[in-house]
């Protein structure tokens, strides 16, 4: 009897098993479709263009483009340069700055093979202002997801990691996961969420916020360089120097970065365009705590050596400016520090024989 | 190989595809296989530690129950604890040993500088040393058959889930379930799904969200304020349970999609009401280990007061050193003894037992949840800063009046606020492990991968991977 009741029971169950199987299957393929499908909805609607994107996209002819991060973007103004270059003797066509915060060597090399390097024509020359901080793998983990299926062939002949690859890889068969940084900031700039957080933090904990002064001031973006003014000058100096140290100390440089720069090197001579790759001004202070560590000195060696190698020009102007107060923080130029440099880069650089050839030279086509 | 990273969601895909499609007899083997790529993708060379340790208890073991008197069995038990133990020593400890060292004579006037050892800490050797001690201890005292075939014993050994971060296995419980060949019912499933979402949320959501502000704090605590501090201590305090039980969901999560159950190593321990209590609901099988194979070992609480106190002190003592190579852990573990022994004292004196939750009245166990909660936080202070400067820094900002500024402002009301909801959520947990995937489950679901995507923050290493 007891025997017979258990295995009536095993096959009710082994039947209700049955019938349940499908239905979790089409049930949790249904929460994905959804998922996807809602998720597409919103990287569609607000997903915006990056400005190099529409640069490139526009096929805007240009003669030189600047590539980098924040110092570039903040420290190359091209106006001042066409000047430069044209007490050098030497009128040039468009100059724009393309040069992104926060973006790293991964987004810089995508943006010269991917978009400069297939526009026609070809820009005469690229100037390329990395740092070592712009090819931390850290970094590259948070703006990796900026990079399309292009960029996969790069990334793994580059030996670069496996999850940047797949992160690559990821974002390109499922959009949203791509743009997902910014989907995010801009549901949590909405002002209606900012100010119910800030109304519930007076309403709850009774506080009473000072309002954040702000340290610096933008002003209006000219062919892509946006310089700043810096409002009070010491908590912008101090504050940026501890998250400097802070970065520094996480710093990690890995093997597929100097591939990828040597790749990068390699195409742009190929193509004829000839690559000035700059260390930009940075302050006294920078130089002592962290130009002289040894991870930047040895950043810096190698990339010595990469530009003999593969025909691109080395300049180190990282000692270019020597107080402090002409810089807005540690690592980046203030305004009228940002135009007296980029006037005096343009006069240098037509100096240089190679630079001279590439800016005479006939404008090229991509191939 | 995090399972907060898209290379461990391939290749669980994989390993679960395959495991699906191969048939039962197999799935052992390709388990086992997977668990060889997954601590090969981290360090190929150290996997043959790993196999040299598995190598000698699993030989080690069938010695021993080879010989029938206990007694006789005990100079092959001391080979393999020497060899687990020693290893453990010299990758964790070494630099430790050393830098005390230059410290000590330093004292004495005899001033030289440490060498830097440059030894890599194998991943997950604190968890599966602790693993194999147990096996080869639990054989001598004649508790477990030892396994004859060495496959077997390296699967429990290598079972990818828990391998890198616990929770910290017993043979008997595992290796049973591996000989079995089991499937995954529609209702482990769904369990499993339950668990990996709440391990995920709790992981990219919560902690990882938490953890810059926190960061920033303990780097330099007196450039903060009171406040600043008191935040991210109590937000440290959240992230550390928040980070580590979220691995365990997901190894958990994990396993149980494969067909096989790892015990629990978190049961709402901040709603403990003493820190005895406390410390049966922390990581559940470390407390497990110490007690069986250091607690017990020493005595017990059998014996003088005196001595019920000192292996209650030492105990934890060790479970402090356990968790890293530097005096804060030995004094975040100090600390925890102390309480535990003064606890135990209290009791002592008055001639009662500890009251249990259902003995207090509602107030009483509030206020017991807040005081424990307040001191464990406290010792927090130990277990999160590098240095002993560091964690002086901080209680003196705290202890130092400053005039109040917000200067987090997400940090000063996200970081309570989500705790408290954490802490109320966690009521409904088990509600939320049973439910069934259809209904109102599906439009959750979707709301929950959605803002996982978009508001998760990005990947970062479990805390006790570098335990």
């Amino acid at each position: 009897m007891g025997v017979t009741c258990f295995q009536v029971k095993r096959e009710e169950q082994s039947s209700d098993t049955n019938k349940r199987h499908p239905a979790l299957v089409l049930n949790i393929s249904l929460v994905w479709v959804l998922f996807g499908l809602v998720a597409y909805l919103l990287a569609i609607a607000i997903s915006p263009s990056k400005t190099s994107d529409i640069i490139v996209k526009r096929h805007t002819p240009l003669d030189i483009a600047i590539i980098g991060d924040s110092r570039p973007h903040v420290g190359l103004s091209p106006e001042r340069l066409t000047h430069g270059l044209s007490d050098g003797g030497h009128h040039t066509g468009t100059i724009y700055n393309l040069a992104e915060d926060g973006s790293g060597l991964a987004q810089h090399v995508s943006l010269i093979l991917q978009g400069l390097l297939n526009q026609s024509p070809i820009p005469k020359l690229i100037i390329w202002a990395p740092n070592p901080l712009s090819f931390d793998e850290h970094r590259l983990t948070q703006k990796i997801n900026q990079l399309r299926v292009e960029d996969l062939q790069i990334l793994w002949s580059c030996k670069a990691p496996l999850e940047s690859t797949l992160d690559v890889a990821t974002g390109s068969i499922f959009t949203p996961y791509r743009c997902r940084s910014r989907i995010r900031d801009l549901l949590t700039e909405l002002p209606i969420i900012t100010k119910v957080i800030t109304g519930l933090q007076k309403r709850i904990l009774s506080l009473q916020f000072n309002e954040r002064i702000a340290d610096r001031e933008y002003l209006p973006s000219i062919a892509g360089y946006e310089p700043f003014r810096v409002i009070d000058w010491k908590i912008r100096f101090e504050s940026a120097s501890a998250t400097y140290l802070r970065k520094y100390a996480r710093l990690q440089v890995g093997e597929w970065e100097y591939n990828a720069t040597r790749f990068m090197l390699q195409k742009a001579r190929h193509s004829g365009c000839h690559v000035i790759v700059v260390e930009l001004p940075v302050a006294p202070w920078y130089r002592e705590y962290l130009s002289a560590s040894r991870p930047h000195v040895v950043w810096r060696n190698r990339m010595q050596r990469l530009c003999i190698e593969e025909g691109a020009t080395f300049v180190d102007d990282s000692d270019a400016i020597e107080d402090n107060e002409s810089f807005g923080d540690p690592g980046h130029m203030s305004v009228n520090t940002a135009e007296r440099y980029s006037l005096q880069f343009g006069q240098r650089i037509t100096g240089i024989p190679e630079v001279q050839r590439a800016l005479q030279g006939k404008a090229r086509t991509s191939q | 190989m995090y399972f907060n990273s898209l290379t461990f969601l391939y290749f669980f895909t994989a390993v679960l595809v395959l495991n699906a499609a191969l048939p039962l007899r197999l799935r052992n083997t390709w388990i086992l296989v997977a668990g060889f790529i997954f601590y090969a993708s981290w360090s190929p060379t150290y996997i043959l530690l790993l196999l040299a340790t598995a190598a000698i208890d699993y030989q080690v073991a069938i010695r021993m129950a080879a010989i029938p008197i206990k007694q006789k069995r005990k100079p092959w038990l001391i080979v393999s604890i020497t060899w687990s133990i020693g290893s453990l020593l010299f990758f964790k400890y070494s630099q430790m040993a050393v830098d005390s060292l230059s410290l000590g004579t330093g004292m004495f006037g005899v001033a030289w500088t440490p060498p830097h050892l440059d030894i890599i800490l194998p991943l997950g050797i604190s968890f599966y040393t602790f693993e194999t001690i147990s096996y080869g201890i639990d054989v001598y005292r004649g508790d477990l058959q030892p396994k004859k075939s060495f496959f077997e014993y390296l699967s429990f050994l290598m079972f990818f889930p828990k391998l890198i971060a616990g929770p910290i296995v017993r043979a008997s419980e595992l290796l049973p379930q591996l000989a079995e060949n089991r499937r995954c019912s529609p209702e482990q499933t769904e369990q499993a799904i339950h668990l990996l979402a709440i391990g995920f949320g709790k992981k990219i959501l919560l902690a990882d969200n938490f953890a810059p502000f926190i960061e920033q704090v303990f780097e330099h605590p007196s450039a903060h304020n009171r406040w600043a501090c008191l935040v991210a201590i109590f937000g440290y305090s959240m992230q550390v349970y928040l980070d580590f039980s979220a691995y365990t969901d997901l190894a958990r999560g994990c396993a149980r999609l494969l067909g096989y159950e790892l015990p629990i190593n978190f049961r709402q321990p901040y709603l403990a009401v003493s820190i005895s209590d406390f410390w049966k609901r922390w990581h559940m099988t470390l407390s497990r280990w110490l007690r069986d194979y250091v607690y017990i070992p020493l005595g017990g609480s059998f014996g003088s007061r005196m001595n019920t106190y000192r292996n209650l002190f030492l105990t934890m003592l060790v479970g402090g050193l356990w968790h890293g190579a530097n005096w804060t852990f030995v004094a975040w573990g100090a600390l925890n003894g102390a309480f535990l022994l003064i606890e135990r004292a209290w009791h002592d004196l008055r001639g009662s037992t500890p009251k249990r939750d259902f003995e207090m009245g509602h107030w009483e166990r509030v206020g017991r949840i807040a005081l424990v909660f307040c001191l464990i936080t406290f010792t927090r202070i130990f277990f999160r800063s590098p240095t002993f400067s560091i964690a002086s820094e901080m209680i003196a900002t705290i202890i130092h009046p400053t005039v109040f500024e917000a200067e987090a402002q997400f940090a000063l009301l996200g970081i309570p606020c989500a705790s408290l909801v954490y802490i109320y959520l966690a009521r409904f947990r088990e509600q939320w492990l049973s439910a069934e995937f259809r209904g109102w489950a599906i439009p959750g679901y979707v709301i929950y991968l959605l803002t996982l995507l978009f508001f998760g923050a990005t990947r970062t290493e479990f805390i006790y991977f570098q335990f």
